[in-house]
């Protein structure tokens, strides 16, 4: 919906508005800071330099009396100089002494000129010869000015009485320039200095240049005068000082240039993005209302709008924005629900209309005001005969008045009322209807109207008297049936229970047997243990199995050559093998078969297993092992595993070259041991040689029990020179008589008796022999034999090394 | 209303009315006159010279120019400020009393060294005219420089941080002779007649180390003997630079920035002079000074014959000499790391004069 044209024709927009008196606004506020600022610059300025004006006129008056009483003393200072050398005296000589006086006393450099004129006022010394230098003051006066006529330079004058010995006393005058050097000595930095005498310039501290200079007029010098002395004709000194700036011309152009944009800047944020946003709210609520104008519906544009309307605060906008959402949604629903309300009495009129079911409306006075088509094709009345009837005419006697209250009883109480009830139509036959009777109350809750639907139902009665029948049938048929399954039922209980006792059987023999088994089933994935075998693994039966945990279990060591040898049953090839597992950290064998189906193309279809414990029979085989390579009673290796490990040691000297030994070790004094406490006592001395000759050796040394007290220790991979495999075995030999002489004291305990501990003093013959690959294992222990027995022919207790030569 | 360069303003009126064309020509011609000669008389450029004088024969150019009337050929009224030494001179220069000095470039460096602002714009002398002069009552005691121990020296007056070239000078020749500074005093004797005379006449100084023609005339008066003259090679072998640039113009870099017309007015007035005083004889140049006293005029003559080469011929720096000026001043600023650090190059400006080999 458009704006209507007179107001759209003279509309203006909001926010134009706004940022044009926010513009205006800027711009006074620019206007009204700059004119104050640059006022409060200036007065800052003016106070500044009349301030510092005033601090130099101050500090010159201070330096002028300075400079005046320093000229003074000067004059006084030179006067008493003068008069001491009584160079005065002598008219002869006065010039010439006098002269030389002031080249050395530096006078040249204090004065311009200096006279001395006598009593008469003549002339008898001139310092300089040039200009044109007379007294200038009047009687009585002691210093004034003077301006030397040819360059017109001013001097300041001073005038001492001085002694001039027979010509009584004359004067003497000092010239002391007030010139371009004064003004510049005495300039503080920045300043410029002018002397003005009689209006005219006559010195400046910028030298000639300057006394142009103090004609040109600005507002940025601040210009004070100040009398040299307190006489009248005394010269002025102008002081020049530059205004000094707060802020550079630049400074100054970048700041009137920056006070305008920061200031726009601050009122932009502070007030104009606020109002731009708030007619930015202020439109969007227009454009809700324009968009609901147009539309009649809550569209996602308005929708939009609202929501830009409601940004920002919760204030005046932000109410009328929910405000005219919460409208438009109303109006929508009301119509939407006039809609509604419209197509539900279109609906209602055409079911009421096309209708099969008879219906039948009447007022709350049970007076018909309206029948549907139904009605009167079942009826044969038609809806003029029938309107302002009670339904009663219908009633074809039937029922029983105890009927009806029931059924006005129902209604009244619950609004409904439903049951068969017999009718007749305009012809008289009777017909049993379903029927079902509602009231209709308006808002009070009062009834207005009773609506009535009369369903046929005799189709139904016939129907439902032939179910009746075929029913008792079928019961018939089923009680027949019920009992045959009955006993088939029995009879497969019996068969179950026989089948769990075969398998609790098998479950028994299969622990007995140590043995489990197990089936892969490839068509469900799926692998199943026998009880017996989640025993083995040690595993819960509620545990389900597959390959990755059976692999799992499986010894680290072994798990590469079980893992080999499925692959290869995958393959076709037998699966027989006997492995490690790890049960609760104990290491049990198991020795697996299986058997695997394959179709013709060779896929896996199932297969099945056994898996037995086999770790009693592990054991055994172990301790056979023992028996054959060990010595029972010390554990050392047996004379067999000795031979095995000699010949290993003959192989290991080929490859290196390096020398072994073999030790043959008899225990000296072990018979009258075993005679006088018995064997038992000296198979303990036999096991405590044993560990001490053990503890004397390398890990890859072997210590053998060669047969009674006999033992062998065989040293490998010694050294590739003889002469240090022989001190090398030396040492060790020696290490081991000295190990094997300590006293035993052995603990022995005879049936009933108390525990006794006998000390036992036994030495050890060795003979030593050293070897390579070069001879037979035989050779090797026959010479270490014939060694020992020199050793023991020595004196026993002794080492002996084999020699060739003997 | 006319605004002149000046700053006078003169108020001109021309009526222009029907009747009377020739009033109106004549008042415009004399008004144009009154203007013109206003701005000549008040145009007069004003540029001061301190210089050591007067009648010092190494800086007789300076006088002579006045007398050749260059200034007034250039619009300029010069003013000379004659002081006791090139040092003093120096100081009217940097205090703002002068806009030129003329005086030894030695003493220049000198006072350049403790930080004055001073630069050379031109070559005035060609040979340093320096003479160490002894009261001639001295004869018979002073024979050779070591003799000078327990003296007075005289030398040209010097100021507090610029040392002068005569003092630079005596301090060379006295340590070549074995005399150290301790072992005699120094006095400053000026730079003109009446102060070196005085101090020789008086007995108030033993020796002098004098300028021409102010020694030669105390010479020609039996007043002093010559124990060194500067002139002679034999007396000064043992003096390192001794051909160094005596004389010359110098001035501030502030006038070479805000005026430097005067800069070229003064140079070009010198090199004016210096030629005059190539092209004519001592005799022209001695009547050219108009001297008043007969015995002054002659010993200038005795002194200009005797030292024909003693200016430069068109004030161009040579670099040769340039060199020999650094090495004499290095020389005789042993110990003082500011003049040793000091290169003359820095402080020469010869735009408008140039130079030669």
């Amino acid at each position: 919906m458009d704006w209507p044209f007179s107001l759209k024709s003279r509309r203006r927009s909001i926010s134009r508005q706004a940022v044009i008196r926010l513009a205006i606004s800027l711009g006074l506020f620019v206007i009204a800071l700059s004119y104050t600022s640059a006022l409060l610059y200036k007065m800052a300025l003016n106070k500044a330099a009349h301030e510092r004006a005033a601090d130099l006129v101050a500090f010159y008056q201070f330096r002028l009396t300075q400079l005046e009483r320093d000229w003074e003393l000067q004059t006084r200072d030179f006067k008493t100089r003068i008069e001491f050398t009584r160079y005065l005296e002598d008219p002869q000589t006065d010039s010439i002494n006098l002269r030389a006086f002031f080249t050395i006393q530096g006078g040249g450099a204090r004065f311009y000129q200096f006279l001395v004129l006598d009593k008469n006022g003549q002339t008898r010394f001139a310092m300089r010869k040039d200009g044109q230098f007379s007294n200038p003051l009047k009687q009585n006066q002691s210093n004034g000015w003077y301006r030397e006529p040819s360059t017109g330079k001013l001097y300041r004058v001073f005038l001492e009485p001085i002694w001039m010995g027979n010509s009584g006393v004359g004067k003497m005058l000092a010239f002391f320039p007030v010139d371009n050097a004064l003004l510049y000595q005495l300039a503080s930095p920045g300043v410029i200095l002018i002397a003005r005498y009689q209006n005219e310039s006559v010195a400046s501290s910028l030298g000639s240049e300057g006394l142009k200079h103090h004609t040109v007029k600005s507002e940025t010098i601040e210009r004070r005068e100040l009398p040299w002395t307190n006489e009248l004709e005394a010269p002025k000194l102008e002081i020049e000082a530059p205004v000094k700036t707060i802020f550079s011309t630049l400074e100054l152009s970048i700041g009137a240039g920056m006070i305008p944009f920061v200031d726009a800047l601050i009122l932009w944020f502070a007030l104009g993005t606020w109002l731009m946003l708030q007619t930015r709210r202020i439109k969007a609520l227009g454009g809700a209302v324009a968009e609901f104008s147009q539309h009649q519906e809550v569209t996602s544009s308005l929708k939009q709008n609202i929501r830009q309307a409601q940004a920002g605060n919760v204030d005046e906008i932000h109410d009328v924005a929910v405000a005219i959402e919460s409208l438009a949604q109303q109006t929508v629903e009301q119509r939407l629900q006039h809609v509604r309300e419209e197509e539900q009495i279109r609906l209602w009129s055409s079911v009421f209309q096309s209708s099969a079911e008879s219906i039948i409306i009447t007022d709350r006075d049970n007076k018909i005001v309206a029948v549907n088509p139904a009605f009167q094709r079942r009826t044969g009345y038609l809806q003029e005969e029938v309107l302002g009837q009670n339904p009663r005419m219908l009633s074809c006697g039937r029922e029983q008045p105890e009927f009806y209250a029931a059924m006005w009883q129902s209604i009244k109480a619950n609004g409904f009322w439903q049951g068969e009830i017999w009718d007749s139509d305009k012809a008289g036959t009777s017909h049993p209807y379903l029927m079902t009777i509602s009231s209709v109350h308006d808002d009070a809750g009062e009834i207005t109207h009773y609506v009535g639907y009369y369903t046929d139902i005799s189709e139904r009665m016939r129907s439902d008297e032939e179910l009746k029948q075929h029913r008792d049938h079928l019961e018939e048929l089923v009680a027949g049936r019920t009992l045959a399954l009955e006993d088939a039922n029995q009879k497969l209980t019996l068969q179950s229970n026989l089948l769990i006792s075969r398998e609790a059987d098998l479950h028994r023999a299969q622990a007995v047997a140590k043995l489990g088994s197990w089936r892969l089933d490839v068509s469900n994935n799926s692998l199943y243990w026998s009880d017996e075998t989640y025993r083995i693994f040690g595993l819960p039966t509620d545990v389900r199995m597959n390959y990755e945990l059976f692999l799992l279990a499986v010894h680290e060591d072994d798990k590469m050559q079980v893992d080999q040898a499925w692959q290869a049953a995958l393959q076709g090839k037998p699966y027989d093998i006997e492995h490690r597992i790890v049960v609760a950290g104990k290491i049990k064998w198991v020795r697996e078969q299986a058997e695997l189906m394959f179709d013709e193309k060779g896929n896996l279809l199932d297969g099945i297993g056994t898996v037995q414990d086999i770790t009693e029979k592990k054991q055994m085989e172990e301790e056979v092992r023992q028996l054959a390579f060990y010595d029972s009673l010390t554990k050392l290796p047996n004379r067999r595993l000795l031979d095995d490990r000699l010949g290993q040691a003959m192989d290991a000297s080929k490859r290196s070259d390096c020398y072994g030994a073999l030790m043959f070790l008899d225990l000296d004094n072990f018979k009258p041991l075993n005679d006088t406490y018995g064997h038992a006592l000296g198979d303990l001395l036999l096991i405590e040689a044993a560990e001490r000759l053990i503890s004397c050796v390398r890990e890859i040394d072997t210590v053998a029990r060669f047969g009674g007290d006999e033992f062998v220790v065989m040293l490998s991979n010694l050294d590739a020179d003889k002469a240090k495999s022989t001190s090398q075995a030396t040492i060790i030999a020696e290490k081991i008589r000295s190990a094997l002489a300590n006293p035993y004291f052995l603990i022995f305990k005879h049936r009933n008796e108390p525990e006794k501990t006998v000390q036992h003093h036994c030495t050890v013959s060795i003979g030593v022999t050293l070897f390579m690959h070069s001879e037979t294992p035989e050779s090797i222990l026959k010479k270490a034999d014939m060694a020992m027995f020199q050793a023991k022919e020595t004196g026993r207790n002794n080492i002996h090394h084999y020699d060739e030569l003997s | 209303m006319c605004q002149l360069g000046s700053g006078v303003c003169l108020n001109i009126k021309i009526y222009a009315t029907g009747d009377g064309m020739l009033i109106k020509f004549t008042n415009f011609v004399i008004s144009a006159l009154l203007i013109s000669l206003s701005h000549a008389a008040l145009a007069e450029e004003r540029i001061v010279v301190s210089v050591p004088g007067p009648k010092n024969i190494s800086y007789l150019p300076i006088d002579l120019i006045q007398k050749l009337g260059f200034d007034r050929d250039e619009g300029v009224k010069l003013l000379l400020l004659h002081t006791g030494g090139g040092a003093v001179a120096l100081n009217h220069l940097i205090t703002r009393n002068a806009d030129f000095a003329v005086a030894g470039l030695p003493a220049a460096m000198s006072l350049r060294a403790n930080g004055g602002d001073v630069v050379a714009v031109a070559a005035v002398d060609d040979a340093p005219l320096f003479v160490l002069m002894v009261r001639i009552s001295l004869k018979t005691k002073i024979k050779r420089i070591s003799d000078l121990k327990g003296l007075v020296i005289g030398v040209n007056t010097s100021t507090k941080n610029s040392k002068t070239t005569s003092q630079q000078l005596a301090e060379l020749l006295l340590k070549s002779g074995g005399v150290s500074l301790d072992q005699v005093r120094i006095v400053p004797a000026g730079q003109n007649w009446e102060e070196q005379s005085s101090l020789i006449l008086s007995g108030a100084a033993d020796a002098i180390m004098g300028d021409e023609p102010f020694a030669s005339r105390l010479l020609a008066e039996k007043k002093v003997f010559f124990l060194a003259n500067l002139s002679q090679p034999e007396s000064v072998k043992n003096i390192p630079g001794t051909h160094f640039l005596h004389a010359a113009l110098e001035t501030r870099s502030d006038v070479i920035a805000n005026t430097p017309q005067k800069v070229e007015k003064m140079a070009r007035m010198l090199q004016r002079t210096l030629k005059w005083i190539a092209s004519h004889t001592p005799e022209d140049l001695v009547a050219k000074l108009e001297m008043s006293n007969a015995d002054e005029r002659s010993a200038l003559l005795v002194s200009l014959k005797k030292y024909r080469h003693a200016y430069s011929i068109d004030g161009k720096f040579s670099t040769r000499q340039l060199k020999e000026t650094e090495i004499f001043f290095q020389s005789s600023s042993e110990g003082d790391s500011n003049a040793q650090a000091l290169r003359l190059e820095t402080m020469v400006d010869d735009r408008w004069i140039g130079r030669s080999h």
